[in-house]
């Protein structure tokens, strides 16, 4: 079964416009991707889905986009922005031991968009920041993937202090272990369905997991696997036009059936019809 | 501005940004093992600027009519950053002392201006001061593409292409401790001919050059991953942790911990 997150190290840098020229489809419909993305509208209108919430577009501001997450962008006249997009590995490059800030980590089952409204000061310094990167990315230097890399690291470091996230250093044991399941979910919950997978992943006991997670999140352990799932379907079922019974096996369940009842038990709506309000 | 005061605390700042005033003695001396960026131009004249690399503990004459900025980090901050392969930072012992290039290109200038602007106005009290690595990783790059055609000297002697035959091996990945007798065998020539010829080329022993490999590659796993102790001494082919703890202490005059305690803070 596939891993949604990509092994490959990928970086991209360009602006709006340039993508709309150059390929026509980028905005007509939903697309997943499976890196990180960084989305800059600098100027226009139109509309914004992720995750099937749709927002109108507003100038200065900046969408941060987890792997996996859909969206579908429909601009009403040109816009001005740019568009980053990397994987994980890209990041690490330098340093293997390197853990995600916090400002790419999804804290909870809702992964929720990171959005921020930019003023004066941070839109001069990210601007300094992605038009370096444009340059260094068209031209070929010395050291090429390095400064890309350096400067990635700057617009992130950039973005923990627009967004106010500062990292917590001393973590507590209780919060360490329920970032770790986070995580650990997120990256192979097509895999894994029991919380006992993942606690033996852990190295703690299936109980002691469960305690934790309800202790830090409010729900068990459970309900963060059922919640992960049913949001990979919905998003399936807007951007994926396979039939119901590709997309139940893709998401790892053995019978259609059974995807069609948790589906319909989950949402209230049963998956065609869900699919037919976002056609 | 003068030159930033030097803590005596045992934490260690990533890197030091001090604008340089007219200079009062020609020589910048240099008391602790920092690397140092010198960034200068002349009164009056902007077309052109003076970009002075030094490494640790070496000492440098810089023009007296010369304004500008000194940079210092220690080699942690290249260990950190991935950067030590980057070409006026991979000092070799017998290097020269201080390397120097004059840029006269306008976007270079304004490059290397802006970042380390950018530098200077960060508090190192704020939580603006994570930008700091990855501005030094920027400036690093940019310096090091000046330094792009520095000429190398070949040396193809005899000695000279055994020396760098042995560097190479040395600078595999799978790197760990191995005894210079090893060494000698893979290279196939006697111990007393690979001693020789490193000892004249570089003016170091073997034995030497792989302590600092050892160490650089401990100092490395230490503060760029979240490796334990263990875990490190097994890597580089230590089977005794107890004796991998002592070579470490010895070597760099800090504990694994505390080292790793120190530098992973300026990190973070």
């Amino acid at each position: 079964m596939k891993n949604l997150h990509s092994s490959k190290t990928t970086f991209e840098a360009h602006m709006l416009q340039e993508l709309f020229n150059d390929k026509k489809n980028f905005a007509e419909d939903f697309y997943q991707p499976d890196v990180f993305e960084l989305i800059w509208i600098k100027k226009g209108s139109g509309y914004f889905t992720i995750d099937l919430e749709k927002r109108g577009l507003v100038d200065n501001t900046l969408y941060c986009l987890f792997p996996g997450q859909i969206h579908r962008l429909e601009p009403e006249d040109e816009l001005v922005g740019y568009r980053i997009a990397f994987s994980e590995d890209f990041l690490k490059t330098a340093n293997k031991g390197w853990q995600l800030p916090v400002v790419l980590t999804c804290q909870g089952f809702e992964s929720e968009t990171r959005v921020a409204w930019l003023d004066e000061t941070y839109i001069i310094e990210i601007d300094y920041i992605i038009t370096t990167m444009l340059w260094e990315y068209s031209n070929e230097h010395k050291l090429k993937k390095d400064i890309l890399n350096g400067l990635l690291h700057l617009l992130i470091a950039q973005l923990t202090c627009q967004f106010g996230l500062i990292e917590e250093r001393e973590a507590s044991q209780v919060n360490k272990i329920y970032n770790k399941f986070i995580s650990s979910l997120s990256s192979s919950f097509l895999l894994h369905k029991q919380v006992s997978d993942y606690a033996s992943e852990l190295s703690v006991s299936t109980s002691y997991l469960s305690e934790v997670v309800k202790r830090v999140s409010g729900f068990p352990a459970g309900y963060h696997i059922k919640q992960r799932l049913l949001l990979e379907a919905k998003r399936k079922a807007v951007c994926d036009s396979s039939s119901m019974k590709s997309i139940a096996y893709k998401l790892g369940f053995d019978d259609p059936s059974t995807f069609s009842k948790f589906f319909k038990s989950c949402t209230g709506t049963n998956f065609s019809e869900f699919r037919k309000q976002y056609a | 501005m003068m030159k930033a005061e030097r803590s005596k605390l045992p934490e260690v700042q990533l890197l030091q940004v001090a604008a340089i005033p007219h200079q009062n003695g020609d020589q910048q001396l240099c008391r602790q093992s920092l690397y140092r960026v010198f960034w200068l131009h002349h009164e009056g004249d902007t077309s052109m600027s003076h970009l002075y690399v030094a490494g640790p503990g070496r000492n440098i004459n810089l023009p007296l009519t010369a304004v500008g900025y000194q940079i210092s980090f220690p080699e942690e901050a290249l260990i950190l950053l991935d950067c030590q392969h980057y070409e006026p930072f991979d000092f070799k012992p017998a290097s020269a002392a201080t390397l120097y290039a004059c840029i006269k290109n306008q976007k270079c200038c304004a490059d290397i201006g802006n970042v380390i602007a950018k530098m200077q106005k960060i508090d190192n009290a704020s939580e603006q001061k994570r930008l700091l690595p990855s501005l030094l990783k920027v400036l690093l790059v940019y310096i090091s593409r000046h330094f792009e055609n520095a000429p190398k000297q070949a040396d193809n002697s005899c000695e000279g292409i055994l020396y760098s035959a042995f560097m190479t091996l040395m600078e595999e990945k799978s790197f760990e401790r191995k005894p210079v007798t090893a060494y000698a065998r893979q290279l196939s020539v006697s111990i007393t001919t690979l001693n020789h010829a490193i000892k004249s080329t570089s003016g170091f022993t073997a034995s030497h050059h792989i302590q600092q490999r050892i160490i650089t590659k401990a100092k490395q796993a230490a503060i760029a991953s979240q490796a334990s102790m263990k875990e490190v001494a097994y890597e580089l082919g230590f089977q005794d942790i107890a004796h991998f703890s002592k070579y470490f202490r010895v070597n760099t005059g800090m504990t694994f911990t505390d080292y790793k305690r120190n530098f992973q803070m300026i990190y973070s």
